[in-house]
């Protein structure tokens, strides 16, 4: 049996040993906590750092973004603020689409993301501008909203404007150039058939202009075309089209109503203010011009007919002695 | 095992067996920490498997009765130290059926390194439980007397019927099905 002091004292030297345990146990859960929270703060860190690389590359994109949560815009990189013109007064942020002119696009993107929108936006001046557009359904702060990514394409439409333009114009006199040219008379003789309709091709040759190259210049001859061509299109009516089809030569596309006739003092008019005379430095330049007419549906049925025959009359009129028209 | 079953196994077979009894199974045993324990270090289960049959061989009493009352013992102690554990379950049935997905959670929290068995359920009724206990300690007689401490705390009339199962790999499997008295509760 053993003594009780014997037994006390073992037990006194467990509690001590088991009081040092305690101890070491709680150095080493310090140690522990100390590390996980040396941790946690590296990882919010490093979350930090990367919510700010995504912040950046969000606010850094060229293209608008913007975020739509119940029916408001909740965010808007700066691409977006500038596209839309914001101002210190005028925050994008707690505006509609329709505010921006864009409800209807933004309403009709359904689950998938939408196709590519191309449509006429309002900045917050009011001032409208093209936009191509696309929408993504999103999670926004736990909720469904609406991403809209858009660029402002005002300058490519009115880059393809222009190159459309000058595709089908001639540098020079603004008029038609020949392949527009042969595309009205396309248009024109599928809508003279469908409507049994008559229409004239007047194909124009300056007389003598090589003349007026050689003795003032190109600049002269190319001031006689301008003057030229902008007093015929004064002449012409809205229906009628006029186009350079070579140097010196232009087709007029005369149209009309189902009764309408060609009469001669058109084509007098046409002569004479090709003839009037222009000044240019000092100088008075002034030609004549020899006419060549075809008419459909007398003169042929097709553009190919209908161009070569009045270019044909035309040379008649030239042979016959020039400032002349030949029907 | 966590070193706060240790202590209050000591505890309790110095205040209802004797110091004299702790100290002579204490002896007996082989133990790491010669027998210091703190409550929140960790310990291996070998020891207490050593004290419980070194006081069953002193005590004469079986191990499974031993570790019944043990359990029984435990619970009420768990109850006084953390009060909270017991308070948000109204009774046996709601306790046992947030043990494994709420109060061991708990624990795991406060106790990273815990060991703890597996319990799952079926309840079919208000009066009718079925509880699975699933461990590689294969203590399941001390999960009995703890069961029995639940119903002990909450005053209720619950008969638990006890059936061994076939272990699942070195995982020992008891049932046990507690049905309440017809009479109610409390």
């Amino acid at each position: 049996m053993a003594r009780a002091e014997d037994i006390e004292q073992r037990r006194l030297a467990r509690e001590i040993s088991a009081r040092q345990q305690a101890e070491r146990l709680l150095e080493q859960k310090s140690l522990e906590l100390y590390i996980e929270a040396q941790e946690r703060q590296e990882a919010l860190q490093r979350l930090r750092e990367s919510e700010e690389r995504y912040r950046l590359i969000v606010e850094m994109s060229p293209d608008a973004i913007m975020v739509q949560l119940n029916g408001q815009v909740a965010f808007a990189n700066s691409a977006a603020r500038r596209m839309f013109a914001e101002s210190d007064h005028l925050q994008l942020t707690g505006l509609t689409m329709a505010d921006l002119g864009l409800q209807a696009d933004v309403a009709s993107a359904t689950e998938e993301p939408s196709e590519r929108i191309e449509t006429i936006a309002r900045r917050l001046d009011g001032q409208p501008f093209e936009i191509a557009l696309r929408c993504m359904p999103m999670t926004y702060d736990g909720k469904s909203a609406m991403q809209v990514v858009a660029r402002d394409i005002s300058d490519r439409k009115r880059l393809e404007k222009e190159l459309a333009h000058q595709a089908a114009h001639d540098s020079l006199t603004g008029v038609s150039n020949r392949r527009a040219l042969i595309s009205s008379l396309t248009e024109t003789l599928a809508f003279a058939r469908r409507h049994n309709m008559p229409f004239w091709v007047v194909f124009i040759d300056l007389d003598h202009f090589k003349q007026i190259n050689d003795r003032f210049g190109h600049r002269a001859g190319d001031r006689l075309l301008e003057t030229i061509t902008a007093r015929l299109r004064q002449l012409l009516r809205q229906d009628d089209i006029i186009g350079r089809y070579g140097g010196d030569e232009f087709v007029l596309l005369l149209r009309g109503g189902p009764e309408a006739r060609l009469t001669t003092p058109i084509l007098e008019r046409i002569m004479q203010v090709v003839c009037e005379p222009v000044e240019f430095e000092g100088h008075r330049l002034q030609v004549t011009c020899s006419l060549g007419v075809t008419a459909f549906p007398d003169d042929g049925h097709d553009e190919d007919t209908l161009i070569e025959r009045a270019d044909a009359a035309m040379y008649i009129a030239k042979t016959a002695g020039r400032n002349l028209y030949q029907l | 095992m966590k070193g706060i079953v240790f202590r209050e196994f000591i505890d309790m077979v110095e205040s209802q067996f004797s110091v004299e009894t702790a100290d002579a199974i204490i002896e007996a045993s082989e133990l790491s920490t010669a027998g210091a324990y703190t409550s929140v270090g960790t310990y291996p289960h070998q020891e207490m498997v050593d004290l419980v049959s070194n006081l069953s061989n002193k005590a004469g009493m079986s191990v499974p009765d031993l570790l019944r009352h043990f359990g029984r013992h435990l619970f009420g102690r768990f109850v006084e130290i953390h009060p909270g554990m017991t308070s948000s379950y109204s009774d046996v049935f709601a306790l046992l059926s947030a043990l494994e997905n709420t109060i061991h959670v708990d624990v795991n929290k406060l106790y990273r390194d815990a060991e703890l068995p597996l319990f799952s359920y079926e309840q079919d009724n208000q009066q009718h439980m079925v509880f699975i206990y699933r461990s590689r300690r294969r203590m399941a007689d001390f999960a009995h007397g703890l069961i029995e401490g639940y119903i002990a705390h909450f005053k209720e009339d619950v008969s638990i019927e006890r059936v061994e199962l076939a272990p699942q790999g070195d995982e020992a499997q008891t049932r046990f099905t507690l049905v309440r008295a017809a009479h109610g509760t409390r």
